[in-house]
């Protein structure tokens, strides 16, 4: 799923670029660490997004509505 | 690295406005990025937030965005930018971040726009808020 090797994982989470936790002799990675191959954003960075998207659905409508009148209303721009 | 100028559609801005814990908001918080609108944007982020009731009397959300004014009819702006949008009434969006020469066209509704054309033949990326913090960080911005 990472398309990474075992090593370079390993060296990843030495760095702290991937927050792991280790049990006994086994890594586990949480989700999070993971959300940019899932979303293409670190997860801070996604959270962000989320934040404005809860509220892009209020604005869409509204905002194509006011878009219209405008074309309406103009002639030139 | 050299100047990243972008281009804001109006939902970034009320986007900002509604919530300071938000891609948006971090954007026209960063002041190393120099931003655009047109007054067209300004007129239609005025609008939205009165029929939202956010009252911008004590905000001046436009304090640090560069205004342009397109000087183009409608009749001009359609036949030259028609080609990147699905409604021709999203166009004034493309000719603003066109005439500013930005590198970004920053939007909520990717779907609006015909993004691979945008960056094809004028060299502008459409991308989502997030994603250009992602961007910002990946070039230690």
């Amino acid at each position: 799923m990472l398309q990474l090797s075992k090593n370079t994982v390993y060296e990843l989470i030495t760095r702290g670029e991937i927050v792991a936790k280790k049990f006994g002799k086994v890594y586990r990675i949480p989700v999070s660490s993971l959300s940019f191959l899932f979303t293409g954003m670190d997860d801070d960075v996604y959270k962000l997004q989320m934040v404005d998207e809860k509220n892009t659905r209020k604005i869409e409508g509204i905002l194509a509505s006011v878009r219209k009148d405008v074309w309406e209303k103009s002639k030139s721009f | 690295m050299g100047e990243i100028k972008i281009f804001l559609d109006s939902d970034v801005i009320v986007s900002a406005l509604l919530s300071e814990a938000g891609a948006s908001f971090a954007i026209l918080g960063n002041l190393r990025i120099s931003k655009v609108v047109t007054n067209t944007i300004r007129a239609e982020v005025f609008e939205v937030a009165r029929r939202l009731g956010i009252d911008l009397s004590q905000k001046d959300i436009f304090h640090d965005l560069e205004i342009i004014a397109l000087k183009l009819d409608k009749a001009r702006l359609v036949e030259t930018y028609i080609q990147y949008v699905l409604d021709k009434e999203d166009s004034h969006v493309v000719a603003g971040a066109h005439k500013s020469k930005v590198n970004f066209l920053l939007t909520h509704n990717l779907k609006h726009y015909r993004v691979d054309e945008i960056k094809t033949r004028l060299g502008i990326i459409v991308m989502r808020p997030g994603s250009f913090l992602q961007y910002l960080r990946s070039q230690g911005v």
